[in-house]
């Protein structure tokens, strides 16, 4: 499947765990910069579905009061583009895998400072406000 | 020596944590405006000393700075004003005089001045001006001490009611020098206040004093037991051993000190901090009458090696620890960097690499192309 080809030749540390006909599952590592935590991540992608990622450890942790973190389905699985963004046709390492380290990225920074510099929907959610209006900016 | 560029991405997790330090150091130095005003009040100081009716008008008078402006190690206080350390060295026959004579002119001459009179206080060694805008400053009269020679002065103790050796001028040189960096034009009578460097001009030795610094202003809540400046400054200097790389410095630094002090507990003693520019100043000299202060200082150094040693192996939780150790700054750091990170990827320029390191455009496997986040509410 060409999907497969490329997810394993752009990112060597994912492997294949699925392979049933319109179903495939990889697992693999993701470290968006040198001293993030090495994330373990599986990715399902099954037509015409939209892949399915989900951070199988460490496990994601959340700031503050908040339950979940910012940009997850209920189900803890993450959102890294909204519905329009994403179609069969395109390349799984070129669009879902980068978004995932980009989204591990800002979660890192989130973790430490309550606040999601990342963007996204729902902009009025307290995580989207600027730094200065949520922790008070340092001097 | 730092850049001055900020970086988004790394090649290395040393690189990384580098410029987080970097920029916290950035935070922590006094700002530009606040220099500014730290020069314009030492020389009107300057001026008051050197102009008819001062008592030293004639006793040659050098006036310099001294701590960390001059060494370019500033550190904002937790709490309290920031201090501006000052010399005023004359020639002059100390011996003919009582040890406190200096000291007690300084303090007589500048209350009788109107703007001083109400921010004028004696302490032990100095003159204070407590400004108003949160600035101490701290005059400390001195005399050419013409048996040690070179640039060792003679400053008076209260306490003592004598007068105990310096060098403060030969101390900045040594660090300077240790710190491999370029000197500063001396000026042949009062020295302009060194102007203030950029942080990404700093050497990784003053980085890691104003680091220590820092964490010296968090970790001990009683002043009393909290380690001064200056036997910080001195023991990283020591111990430093040329590091390109602040947080290399700071493992070589502190693995320096706890094994200094491990050997001196061996025969029950503390550690001798001399100024290395003048071996009769012993800067530890206040743990023989406050032990409590130096058994503080041992258990807090070792606890900061054993911490810093986790943060510099990265991972989980330690950007926690370095908030923890170094304060809020940390937190701003990494608040720059993602939007930074944010910035650039609006202009398209983010690609990641083979292991998910997000990257610049050249090096990456894969362009991060435009998405918006989304997910429930």
């Amino acid at each position: 499947m060409q999907q497969d080809q490329f997810v394993r030749s752009r990112f060597p540390h994912f492997r294949r765990t699925t392979n049933r006909g319109d179903r495939i599952k990889w697992r693999g590592t993701l470290q968006p910069s040198p001293r993030s935590d090495l994330y373990d991540v599986e990715i399902a992608y099954e037509i015409p579905c939209r892949p399915h990622i989900q951070v199988v450890t460490p496990r994601l942790t959340t700031w503050g009061d908040l339950k979940r973190q910012p940009h997850t389905f209920r189900d803890g699985s993450l959102c890294v583009h909204q519905a329009h963004e994403w179609h069969g046709n395109k390349l799984i390492a070129e669009t879902i895998i980068p978004w995932t380290c980009l989204w591990l990225a800002f979660y890192e920074t989130w973790l430490e400072t309550g606040c999601w510099l990342g963007e996204g929907t729902h902009p009025d959610l307290p995580e989207h406000s600027p730094f200065g209006e949520i922790v008070g900016a340092a001097a | 020596m730092a850049t001055a560029e900020k970086a988004i991405w790394f090649q290395s997790s040393r690189e990384q944590l580098d410029a987080l330090l970097l920029e916290v150091c950035d935070g922590l130095q006094l700002r530009p405006s606040r220099h500014e005003l730290a020069v314009e009040r030492y020389g009107t100081v300057n001026e008051v000393l050197e102009k008819a009716g001062s008592p030293f008008r004639f006793l040659r008078p050098r006036i310099f700075p001294q701590g960390s402006m001059a060494l370019g190690t500033t550190c904002k206080p937790v709490e309290g004003p920031h201090d501006l350390d000052f010399v005023l060295q004359i020639d002059a026959p100390h011996w003919r005089w009582h040890p406190l004579a200096g000291l007690s002119a300084l303090y007589e001459f500048l209350s009788s001045n109107v703007t001083y009179r109400k921010m004028i206080s004696l302490k032990n060694r100095v003159v204070r001006l407590t400004y108003a805008d949160e600035f101490y400053m701290d005059i400390l009269p001195a005399y050419t001490d013409l048996s040690s020679g070179g640039t060792c002065i003679l400053v008076p103790d209260r306490a003592r009611v004598s007068l105990c050796p310096s060098n403060p001028e030969g101390f900045i040189l040594w660090f300077r020098n240790r710190c491999l960096t370029r000197t500063r034009r001396v000026m042949e009578k009062a020295k302009p206040v060194p102007a203030q460097e950029a942080v990404h001009e700093k050497e990784p030795l003053q980085l890691a004093v104003q680091l220590l610094k820092r964490w010296r202003d968090l970790a001990f809540a009683e002043e009393c037991l909290a380690p001064i400046s200056v036997v910080l400054t001195t023991l990283a200097g020591m111990y430093y051993a040329g590091e390109d790389s602040v947080s290399e410095a700071l493992t070589t630094i502190l693995a320096g000190i706890v094994n200094a002090i491990a050997l001196e507990d061996l025969q029950g003693k503390r550690i001798v901090v001399r100024n290395p520019s003048n071996l009769l100043e012993d800067f530890g000299e206040r743990w023989d009458a406050n032990p409590q202060a130096y058994n503080a200082f041992k258990a807090g150094i070792r606890r900061l090696q054993k911490e810093w040693a986790v943060i510099v192996a990265g991972g989980r939780e330690t950007d926690k620890e370095l908030e923890r150790l170094f304060g809020e700054y940390v937190r701003t750091a990494l608040v720059k960097r993602a939007q930074r990170l944010q910035e650039a990827r609006k202009a398209g320029a983010l690609t990641v690499g083979s292991t998910g390191a997000i990257t610049g455009l050249a090096s990456g496997v894969a362009r991060i192309r435009p998405n918006v986040f989304h997910g429930d509410e």
